[in-house]
């Protein structure tokens, strides 16, 4: 993980406003020098044109972008040390895959061989050394993205820009991909700014994840930080599966634990600066919740009724039902004996320090 | 067998009858002798096209290909832009846009070229306006002249250009622009780098649609230009209306449609070419 602490790209009170919606609501962000950092939501969330903003495509209706501390507002695509990866590639049909790549380079007019030279390793980096003389539509869709990505790289770019790079990739190859490019940005060291709709990408690849909804930021963090600790209920329920409930603070038990009462019982939870009498949410991951009596000790014991077990390959979900009829889901490790039978009572345990209140 | 020459008979007819034989009959009488009173006289000789070679007619065909050229580079000049324009703009505004230039043509060209004639002349409306205003004390010679004869066929081919080019330019990858702005090319880089040779294509075929009509055209050049200025077109017509030499209107047609043919062949093997090496670099 990227250690600098230079911030490259500075957002802020950044707004976008089509004619009728909101893209982009106030954001503000700082992008560290060197860091993976990827936007994540689901489409129309406005990361895409917070990235076209980042690019220059598109004007800021207000607030502004400074990169490497400069204000950009004046300054046209052309002019901006960054450079972009388009999720359909784009690549110029009418050059091969040579003049591609050195396309940025002879813009900057540099000396022919260098360019030769750059390109060469820049195709070498994306293992497409021998392509050269090939056209983008002799190649295949994983080729051609590699070839969009050095054609970006090797104008050595102080941010790279990624738009949903690989949604145009099967599975499988995507996920090699995933594993390419954030190994090609460790290798880099470019600060590498990601957009994507699939919460395992981000979470595969990122230093950082900004989880984006309805044009703002909902959370910012690490894989580990925006699982582990989901601050409002959008980041819990989009991010993997839990288990939301809600319910009425009764008490504050000690610092930052709360006792709290949902329809079906009370317990403990996380929680922080809540007020007795006031309604909350709160998440419990399912892998979190044990149905058979656990090695650990748990401080949270609920009565269920066991509904049905499904088996989904390395993991199985198994489904149960609170006094008042409300689903919760528990996984575990396949493997586990399948001993219950629909109907018959279990109970639900867990630690107190997994059942986090949300925001909202 | 007997069922697959039943199908394509008709049209097999339909070309003979309207394209090989004419082209034939054109082409025979192009070898013959004119007769006294203007009719032929079938005596093989090769006289007529030795008679082209005479530097009048040679002069005639140069002007008749300049014409059509200034033509051509004029409609290029006026309907890129303006294509670029239509397809730059809102989808829903594309189909109004090109309904409007393509609505003075449902119109017959002769009555359009007659009322630019009426623009034009020296008591026509604009001389007349020009005149009331003060701008000018003596009313401008327009008609009759290169110009009048360039404005008349521009205006009439204007079309042929438009649509081929919009037609290519609407279908350019806007990512493509963007990718060029995003590796630093300026926009007029990014033009001579990435939209013109993407939409050479569509240079190429409007070009060609407008060149090969303004080669023949002679009713615009009799019309606008006064007579004066003797092009292919109106030579053509002259020699089979007015001096009834047949023979000799058949052999320029022939070298006419062997000159166009050219042109087509030119521009074949350019979209043949472009596959491989169309590269910029």
């Amino acid at each position: 993980m990227a250690e600098q602490a230079n911030i490259i790209v500075q957002i802020r009170d950044l707004q976008k406003v089509y004619e009728d919606t909101i893209a982009v609501d106030h954001i503000d962000l700082d992008i560290m020098e060197g860091e993976f950092l990827t936007f994540l939501g689901s489409s129309g969330c406005g990361k895409t044109t917070t990235l076209r903003i980042i690019a220059g495509f598109e004007e800021p209706t207000g607030g502004k972008v400074l990169i490497g501390g400069k204000d950009v507002k004046d300054q046209p695509p052309h002019e901006r040390n960054v450079n972009t990866v388009f999720q359909s590639y784009a690549l110029f049909p009418h050059m091969n895959i040579e003049q591609n790549v050195g396309f940025g380079l002879k813009m900057k007019k540099m000396p022919k061989d260098r360019i030769r030279k750059k390109v060469e390793e820049a195709l070498k980096l994306v293992r497409l050394e021998g392509y050269g003389h090939r056209r983008p539509n002799q190649l295949s869709g994983g080729q051609k993205q590699r070839v969009a990505i050095a054609r970006a790289i090797v104008n050595e770019p102080r941010v790279l820009l990624l738009d949903e790079p690989l949604g145009a990739l099967d599975m499988k190859l995507r996920k090699q991909m995933q594993v390419e490019l954030k190994h090609l940005q460790r290798e880099l060291d470019i600060t590498f700014v990601y957009v994507t709709h699939d919460q395992e990408e981000a979470l595969t690849m990122s230093d950082r994840i900004a989880i984006m909804n309805d044009g703002r930021i909902e959370q910012i963090g690490t894989a580990v930080e925006i699982y582990e600790n989901p601050r409002t209920r959008f980041v819990a329920d989009f991010i993997g599966e839990t288990n939301l409930f809600s319910g009425t603070v009764l008490s504050q038990e000690e610092e930052g634990v709360y006792r709290v009462q949902t329809s079906n019982f009370t317990l403990p939870v996380l929680g922080e600066g809540l007020e007795v009498g006031e309604t909350v949410s709160f998440t419990v991951r399912p892998e979190r919740i044990f149905i058979t009596q656990p090695d650990q000790p748990v401080d949270v014991v609920v009565e269920a009724t066991f509904k049905e077990f499904i088996y989904i390959g390395s993991i199985i979900k198994s489904i149960v039902s609170l006094a008042d009829g409300k689903e919760v889901t528990v996984t575990d490790q396949a493997g586990m004996e399948m001993r219950f039978q629909p109907g018959d009572s279990v109970k639900l345990r867990w630690q107190t320090s997994q059942s986090l209140v949300l925001r909202k | 067998m007997r069922g697959i020459l039943a199908t394509i008979s008709p049209v097999y007819l339909w070309m003979v009858l309207f394209m090989v034989v004419p082209l034939g009959l054109i082409l025979l009488i192009s070898f013959l002798q004119r007769g006294v009173y203007g009719d032929v006289k079938f005596h093989f000789t090769l006289e007529n096209y030795r008679a082209l070679a005479d530097p009048l007619y040679v002069q005639v065909f140069l002007t008749s290909v300049g014409i059509a050229l200034g033509t051509t580079v004029s409609c290029l000049l006026l309907g890129y832009p303006f294509a670029y324009f239509v397809a730059g703009t809102e989808k829903k505004h594309h189909r109004l846009l090109l309904v409007l230039i393509i609505i003075p043509f449902w119109t017959n060209s002769l009555v359009r070229t007659y009322a630019w004639i009426l623009l034009l002349r020296t008591e026509g409306l604009i001389n007349t306006v020009l005149l009331q205003l003060g701008w000018i004390q003596e009313p401008l010679q327009m008609l009759y002249s290169y110009g009048a004869i360039f404005l008349g066929m521009t205006y009439t081919l204007f079309p042929f250009m438009i649509l081929p080019l919009y037609s290519i330019i609407e279908k350019l990858d806007k990512s493509l622009l963007e990718a060029s702005a995003d590796l630093g090319a300026t926009p007029l880089q990014t033009f001579l780098q990435v939209t013109l040779p993407l939409t050479l294509p569509g240079i190429v075929a409007g070009s060609l649609l407008v060149f090969i009509p303004s080669l023949g055209y002679f009713f615009i050049p009799d019309l606008m230009g006064g007579g004066k200025h003797m092009i292919i077109g109106n030579l053509i017509k002259n020699q089979f209306l007015a001096s009834r030499n047949w023979p000799f209107g058949s052999a320029i047609s022939i070298i006419l449609i062997l000159l166009t043919l050219l042109v087509v062949l030119a521009y074949l093997k350019l979209l043949g070419g472009d596959k491989d090496d169309m590269g910029v670099m």
